[in-house]
């Protein structure tokens, strides 16, 4: 699943899971914040599993970028199935 | 659909697989195509890093690792990988692999030929057999370790090899060992999917096994109803996520293991029934020894008598209503508690004595042998399992959970090797830190190890009290260092021959991970420059002993005793580099490898086996239609084919009456604590970014930026009280030795006042100077964690 190619360095394209607190009304804030994040592409939520495909220009600001989903409030946890690295 | 498109579609489509994957626990599994559009061959391994053994999809492409995938297929990660994880693909690709082996003259590392090498390794052995030493570790994959295993101990019959494994996870051996009579957990990981209760001693697995953790995290989020609790020394990413955290003082885990037991015992909540059923109770000898001495139920009570919960807060520091918490979950039989632990407990001058009181607690409370119930040991390593504890490389071990001492262990050993009766010397060799001092101690004075072949670890910066039992040996005239490695480590700096290795997917292999899984992987790419294979460079060095008459390396037949054939069963000298992959020399050295496991119902499947699996759990038993079934929860009678008398049989039990042993251990001090010059209790780990020593993980760009150099935790006042401030570089010293370093405040983990943390990552910041060698009697296991330390500012004296 979790394709992770390792010699592109011009653009960084990670795949991301986002887990969702279940409490309704945060959720639907959650979705809106991180739907107008304009690095993000949302796909459909299974349950509280929402798929989310991110690009950035460099790995750490895809790092970064996790670590602002994770403090964003309505996200209870962020796993990375894939990131793109480059050669050094 | 431009490059980009095709990207993004691809990442979105693993996205939403994993999302529904961890959703429903389930969902569907999609191989990677063999080839995928975009030219990348894919294949399968275990990582690289640490004993959890997560799967990935390596892609290759002109020679190369290109990418990297967490591999839907394995159960261990079921897709995911950690920040290592998904970088393990770098670490073949520092700028600075050795290609060439290379011989200290004059001072100066200069490059030579392999066949210069070989012979320079074959003239140090036989100048002296009996000084001879290897020290490996549990990254050796399983056929290395057997090839060094079979070198020293069937070959050379000195039993000189130890593993760094000894400094890991010995006590967890000891632990398994003196209370169920065989080594390594009864459960698995899928303990974790069934438990009510995950209890952590002095463990972290937030940041140490986080793939493991996901799945407690999982389903927590899936609104399960799971507890966390963390005993530990100091807050951690694990506390973090905790339900209850209990901060304990160190070594005060003895009094708390104690402490519960008493209650369980007052309160009549312990397990008479299992305990009637399944178990006999024990104390110590002097010496220890793995059997003990038998007690009473009574004299059990009485011993226990003392550890009152006012008595174990005074040792332990836990308060009297965490430790009735405790007791009260382990009191209620409905409850499926896991406990897990890994260094904490086992790098531990009592080691042996806490992990037999964790087993006690689950013993005496029945909490054993139910999916969720069990007692369960990780370990840090990809094949600590594997290849230290199954095919046995410590100093006293024999492959399949045999030991030299033995007389019909050694019988059926030299029956499985073919060798003429009384070849196996029945004396143990010396145990990890015995051979580094012997090694940095001159001959006349009793150093009578004089020659060492590191081969897959780094020991200038592992070892305890590194100053002690490394480096004098680098002065010391006669004493020669031979380091396999595939980066100039400190040890390989310090060597005074280095050959340069193969490493993870540029060889085959195969690796045994925490939970009895053996898994196999096929090389997929070359390896750069001159760099081979550890195990053809023990197989070629054992050829140059045979070919100028070591006796010792050919079997009763008269054949070299790595002889391989091939399909049409022809000799095929794998001695030869060129010739070493004419033939599964993997497979071959398996295949009579697991010969062996049926001792103690280890059992193994023919290698073919694991070559369509992402791994098997041993015992691994052929059915009657021909299938191998694996094993997950060992000793109950509902999953382990040979338990076979009642519901839970321990059939290697220690008194051959099928019961585990209950023992009693006292909590004793630890052998230093802070005082007045040396303050502070020193504690030391790993960080989620980097693996041990950092020697290939500092190597990976995306790694070493996140986590650049080690540090110390400071807790704010004692930081305060010291008058430093967060950054700023102190020195950090013990009696043996010190390192300068930046102050972490408020950090990732937060000691209590009176503890610091450093962790070993750091080539650079060797923490190693300051701790300490002293270990665990039977296990021969030092505690890195806890020592006394002081901290000052760079400018004081």
């Amino acid at each position: 699943m979790a394709r992770l190619l390792l010699n592109l360095a011009a653009m960084v394209v990670s795949a991301l899971v986002v887990t969702l607190h279940p409490d309704a009304e945060t959720r639907a804030a959650t979705l809106a914040q991180l739907a107008a994040d304009p690095r993000l592409e949302l796909g459909p939520c299974h349950r509280d599993r929402l798929p989310v495909v991110s690009e950035t220009d460099s790995t750490a600001a895809g790092a970064q970028l996790v670590d602002e989903l994770q403090a964003i409030a309505g996200v209870a946890r962020v796993d990375v199935v894939s990131i793109d690295f480059e050669v050094p | 659909m431009d490059r980009r498109d095709f990207l993004k579609t691809t990442a979105m489509t693993a996205a939403a697989a994993a999302a529904a994957r961890l959703a429903f626990d389930g969902g569907p599994v999609r191989a990677l195509p063999r080839v995928t559009d975009d030219g990348v061959s894919w294949d399968k391994a275990p990582c690289r890093f640490c004993g959890t053994g997560c799967h990935v999809q390596v892609g290759t492409k002109g020679g190369k690792v290109v990418a990297i995938a967490g591999d839907q297929q394995a159960e261990v990660n079921k897709g995911l990988l950690c920040v290592k994880g998904y970088h393990v693909g770098l670490a073949l690709y520092g700028k600075d692999r050795l290609t060439r082996p290379l011989l200290r003259k004059d001072g100066k590392l200069v490059p030579i030929t392999w066949e210069q090498a070989l012979d320079i390794v074959a003239d140090k052995i036989l100048a002296n057999p009996a000084g001879f030493a290897m020290y490996g570790s549990g990254q050796w994959t399983i056929p290395e370790g057997y090839a060094a295993q079979k070198l020293i101990k069937a070959g050379l019959a000195t039993n000189q090899i130890d593993p760094n494994a000894r400094l890991c996870m010995a006590s967890a051996v000891t632990g398994f060992l003196s209370t169920y009579g065989v080594d390594e957990p009864a459960g698995c990981y899928d303990d974790l999917d069934h438990a009510d209760v995950v209890l952590c001693w002095g463990n972290n697995p937030a940041e140490m096994h986080p793939v493991l953790f996901s799945r407690f995290i999982d389903r927590k989020s899936r609104g399960e109803k799971i507890t966390l609790i963390d005993l530990t020394t100091r807050r951690t990413r694990t506390s973090g996520f905790a339900d209850r955290t209990i901060l304990f003082k160190p070594q005060g885990d003895l009094a708390i293991a104690n402490g519960i037991a008493h209650l369980l015992l007052e309160r009549g909540t312990w397990d008479q029934d299992f305990v009637a059923k399944y178990c006999n109770f024990r104390k110590r000898t002097d010496p220890p020894t793995l059997d003990g001495q038998v007690m009473t139920a009574d004299e059990y009570r009485a011993a226990l008598a003392e550890y009152t919960p006012a008595r174990v807060e005074e040792l332990a520091g836990v308060s009297p209503a965490d430790l009735s918490y405790l007791a009260d979950l382990f009191g209620q039989r409905a409850l499926k508690i896991t406990s897990l632990w890994c260094m904490g407990m086992n790098q531990h001058t009592r080691g042996t004595a806490i992990n037999d009181l964790v087993h006690g607690v689950h013993l005496l409370s029945g909490h054993f042998g139910k999916p969720g119930d069990a007692p369960t040991s990780l370990t840090g390593q990809p094949s600590a399992c594997g290849t230290v504890r199954e095919v046995g490389t410590l100093a006293h071990g024999l492959p399949g959970g045999l030991v030299v001492a033995k007389p019909e262990h050694r019988k059926e050993a030299e029956e499985h090797w073919n060798l003429p009766e009384g070849r196996i010397n029945p004396k143990p060799g010396y145990h990890t830190v015995e051979m580094w001092k012997r090694f940095s101690t001159p001959k006349d004075q009793g150093g009578d190890i004089d020659t060492i072949w590191v081969q897959v670890t780094n020991p200038a910066r592992s070892l305890p009290n590194v100053d002690a039992l490394f480096y004098p040996s680098r002065k010391i005239p006669g004493k020669f260092l031979i380091v396999s490695d595939v980066y100039p480590t400190a040890t390989a700096m310090a060597a005074d021959l280095v050959l340069p290795s193969a490493m993870w997917v540029e060889k085959n292999g195969m690796v045994g991970n925490s939970e009895r899984r053996t898994q196999q992987w096929f090389r997929q790419v070359p390896p750069p420059g001159e760099a081979r294979d550890d195990c053809w460079q023990t197989i070629a060095v054992a050829r140059r002993l045979h070919d100028r008459g070591h006796p010792g390396l050919k079997d009763k037949d008269g054949k070299f005793l790595f002889h391989v054939v091939d399909a049409a069963g022809k000799d095929v000298p794998v001695w030869d580099w060129p010739r070493y992959y004419d033939v599964n020399v993997d497979e071959q050295l398996f295949e009579e490898y697991r010969k062996f496991s049926r001792h103690k119902h280890k059992d193994l499947a023919p290698y073919s086996e694991y070559v369509k699996a992402r791994g098997l759990r041993w015992p691994v038993v052929e059915q009657a239609d021909h299938t191998w079934r694996e094993t997950r929860f060992r000793f109950s009678k509902f999953d382990d084919p040979y338990a076979t008398k009642a519901d839970i049989q321990f059939y290697h039990s220690v008194t051959k009456d099928d019961r585990a042993l209950i023992w009693f251990h006292p909590w004793e001090a630890p052998p230093e604590s802070p005082d007045a010059d040396y303050p502070l209790w020193l504690c030391t780990g790993r960080v989620i970014e980097h693996w041990h020593t950092g020697t290939m993980t500092m190597r990976i760009p995306q790694l070493q930026r996140a986590m650049p150099q080690a540090y110390v935790e400071v807790n704010r006042e004692d930081a305060r009280a010291l008058g430093v401030a967060d950054g700023e570089v102190v020195v950090l010293e013990s009696r043996r030795g010190k390192v300068e370093l930046p102050v972490w405040l408020e950090g990732r983990g937060q000691p209590p006042r009176g503890s610091v943390f450093v962790p070993f990552f750091d080539e650079s910041i060797a923490i190693n100077f300051a701790t300490l060698e002293a270990h665990d009697p039977l296990s021969k296991q030092p505690d890195y964690k806890k020592c006394a330390v002081r901290l000052r500012k760079k400018s004081q004296p």
